[in-house]
C-alpha cells in the first residue's frame, strides 16, 4: 500500500517499555472509513430500505460519529501492529496510546507505549550445590512398617475400660464454652484415638471408659490450638461413649507381607528402604532446586512487565473462582502481585538458561511423569496420556520436566546413576 | 398561513422517495392531514429556498394494528411529494 505506509519510531523509556511514536496518513482512516460504511450499508437495517439496500450516505447521515471512532480504533490497532512487526517489538499487553491527534486534515499521530519482556543476560547460573538428603537408617523403615500396620489394622469392639491405643465413639450431648452452653454440631458423633488426640487432657480424661458410659470432661484448650475460635478456651462436654474399639494389629509375618504385596518381610523392608529413600532425595533435591531459585533471583534482575503481572493475578484470582473482573478495583493484591513477580521471573530466568544450554524435554521423560500420573490417579497410560494432549495439559508437564532438568542443570545434579 | 412547523412534517426517507428525487427532483414529506396543496407549496418555499413546480397529495390510511388482540388503528397521515422546478435542491436533506 503505498503512501499508507505507517511511519514509527521507537525510544526505549525503560526495559519494559519501548514507546513508538507512530503517524499514518489521513487517507488510510478515509479508506477504513469508507470500508466500514460499505460493510455496514451491506448489514444494516433502516425502516424504509430493504436489508442491504441502505445507501452508503444514509449509513453516514446516520451514524458518521460511531463509524468514524471505530475506524480510528482500528487504525491504532493495525498501526500498532505493524509498526510492532517492523521494529521486531513483541509486545506481551494490550499497551496504552497516548497523544492522539486526529485534526481533519492532517495526518494521524501519536505514541504507543508498549510493554515488552526485557532480555535476560544470564550471569553465575551454575551453582553445583551438594545433595544432602536425610539418611534413611533402619529406625525410619520400622516406623513406616508400623504406619503401614495402623492402616490395615481391625478394630474390634471391646467391653472393657479404654485404654491408650484405643479408638472411641462418642456423642455430645451438652457442650459448654467458657460456661456458656453451645449448640451441638450437625453430627454430634466424633472419633477420637486416645493418645494421639490434639488435646491430651480430653484423650487423658477419656482413658478407663468404657462404652454406655455417660462422662462430664472439663479442660482448658491449648493456646496453639488449631481452631482459633477455641484456644485457650475452657470447655466442659457432657459425652456418652457410644463404642470401644480396640486396635487389632496385624502380626509382622511373611504372610502379611505377602498379603500386600511383597515376597517376604525382609524384601518389604528393602523395598521400603529404597522408596523412602528416593523420596528423601527427591526432597533433598527440591530444597536444592529452591536454594538455586533463590540465587538465581538474586543474579539476575530481570524486570517484569506490569501487564504479566496483571495476566498471572488475573489467573489466579480466577482459579480461586474470583468472577468479578471488572469490579475488584481497590482490592489490595500486592501478595499476589509479589508471587506473580517472582514466578515469571522464575519462569524467564529458567527459560533462558533452558534456550542457552538447549535443555529439552524428552518424551521419555514426560511420558514417565504421566505414568506417575496415571498410577495415582488410578488410570491408564494411554488414555490418561490422550486426554492431557487433549485439554492441553500435556504442554504444562513438558515445561515442568523441562524447568526440572533445567533446575537439576543449575543445581549440578547428574541424576541417580552418577 | 399556519405556523410552518404544523405544515411540514418529516422528509419520508425510504428508496422510494431516494429514487424519486434523483430522478424526478421530487422530495416527499410527511404533513399534516388538514392543509392543502397551495399551503404546502408556500411552507416549502419559504423554510427551504426553493421554487416549488407542483405539489401532489395523497391521504395515508393508519395501519391497522392490534394490541393485545384489541384492534386499533394507528393515525392517518398525508404524503406530499414535492416536485422542485429544475436545477433547485434541498440543501439541508443532501
Amino acid at each position: 500500500m503505498k503512501g499508507n505506509t505507517v511511519k514509527a519510531s521507537v525510544t526505549t523509556s525503560s526495559a519494559t517499555e519501548r514507546v513508538l511514536d507512530i503517524v499514518v496518513p489521513r487517507e488510510r482512516l478515509d479508506k477504513i472509513f469508507q470500508d466500514k460504511l460499505k460493510k455496514y450499508s451491506k448489514t444494516m437495517k433502516i425502516n424504509g430500505f430493504r436489508p442491504g439496500a441502505v445507501p452508503k450516505e444514509v449509513v453516514a447521515a446516520r451514524y458518521k460519529e460511531p463509524i468514524a471512532a471505530e475506524s480510528l480504533e482500528t487504525l491504532v490497532d493495525d498501526a500498532v501492529r505493524e509498526a510492532c512487526k517492523e521494529n521486531n517489538i513483541e509486545p506481551v499487553g494490550p499497551g496504552r496510546v497516548e497523544k492522539l491527534e486526529n485534526e481533519p486534515g492532517k495526518d494521524i499521530a501519536f505514541q504507543a507505549v508498549m510493554e515488552v519482556d526485557p532480555e535476560v543476560v544470564l550471569n553465575d547460573y551454575k551453582f553445583n550445590i551438594e545433595l544432602k538428603p536425610n539418611a534413611v537408617d533402619e529406625k525410619t523403615v520400622d516406623m513406616r512398617v508400623d504406619d503401614i500396620r495402623t492402616q490395615l489394622a481391625d478394630q474390634a469392639a471391646v467391653a472393657r475400660p479404654a485404654q491408650t491405643g484405643d479408638v472411641l465413639m462418642a456423642r455430645y450431648l451438652r457442650i459448654e464454652m467458657e460456661g456458656e452452653e453451645q449448640p451441638l454440631p450437625q453430627y454430634p458423633v466424633f472419633r477420637i484415638e486416645l493418645g494421639k488426640g490434639s488435646v491430651a487432657a480430653l484423650d487423658e480424661a477419656l482413658v478407663g471408659a468404657k462404652a454406655g458410659e455417660t462422662k462430664d470432661v472439663s479442660f482448658t484448650y491449648p493456646a496453639d490450638f488449631a481452631n482459633p475460635t477455641m484456644a485457650g478456651k475452657k470447655a466442659a462436654y457432657n459425652l456418652t461413649i457410644e463404642q470401644v474399639l480396640e486396635v487389632k494389629r496385624p502380626e509382622l509375618n511373611d504372610e502379611f507381607a505377602k498379603g500386600i504385596g511383597y515376597d517376604t518381610v525382609a524384601d518389604m523392608r528393602a523395598r521400603l528402604k529404597e522408596r523412602l529413600e528416593e523420596s528423601a532425595l527427591r526432597v533433598a533435591r527440591e530444597l536444592a532446586w529452591n536454594e538455586a531459585i533463590d540465587r538465581l533471583l538474586v543474579n539476575h534482575p530481570v524486570e517484569v512487565p506490569k501487564a504479566r503481572v496483571q495476566n498471572y493475578v488475573n489467573n489466579r484470582l480466577q482459579e480461586q473462582g474470583h468472577v468479578h473482573e471488572g469490579d475488584d478495583h481497590g482490592h489490595d493484591h500486592s501478595d499476589l502481585e509479589a508471587e506473580a513477580v517472582s514466578q515469571i521471573r522464575r519462569w524467564r530466568i529458567l527459560d533462558a538458561i533452558a534456550a542457552k544450554e538447549n535443555v529439552k524435554p524428552d518424551q521419555e521423560q514426560v511420558d514417565e511423569r504421566i505414568h506417575e500420573l496415571a498410577l495415582r490417579y488410578g488410570t491408564d497410560f494411554e488414555s490418561l496420556k490422550a486426554s492431557l494432549r487433549k485439554n492441553g495439559k500435556i504442554l504444562e508437564i513438558r515445561e515442568e520436566v523441562k524447568a526440572e532438568k533445567t533446575l537439576d542443570l543449575v543445581i549440578g545434579y547428574k541424576g541417580k546413576a552418577a | 398561513m399556519k405556523p410552518l412547523k404544523d405544515i411540514i412534517g418529516t422528509p419520508l426517507l425510504s428508496e422510494k422517495s431516494l429514487g424519486q428525487r434523483a430522478g424526478a427532483n421530487q422530495y416527499v414529506f410527511r404533513v399534516s392531514p388538514s392543509t392543502n396543496k397551495s399551503e404546502i407549496k408556500k411552507a416549502i418555499e419559504q423554510r427551504f429556498e426553493v421554487k416549488v413546480e407542483s405539489v401532489n397529495t395523497q391521504n395515508m390510511q393508519g395501519k391497522i394494528k392490534q394490541v393485545r388482540g384489541i384492534p386499533g388503528r394507528r393515525a392517518a397521515w398525508k404524503k406530499a411529494v414535492i416536485r422542485l422546478k429544475q436545477g433547485e435542491i434541498i440543501k439541508e436533506l443532501e
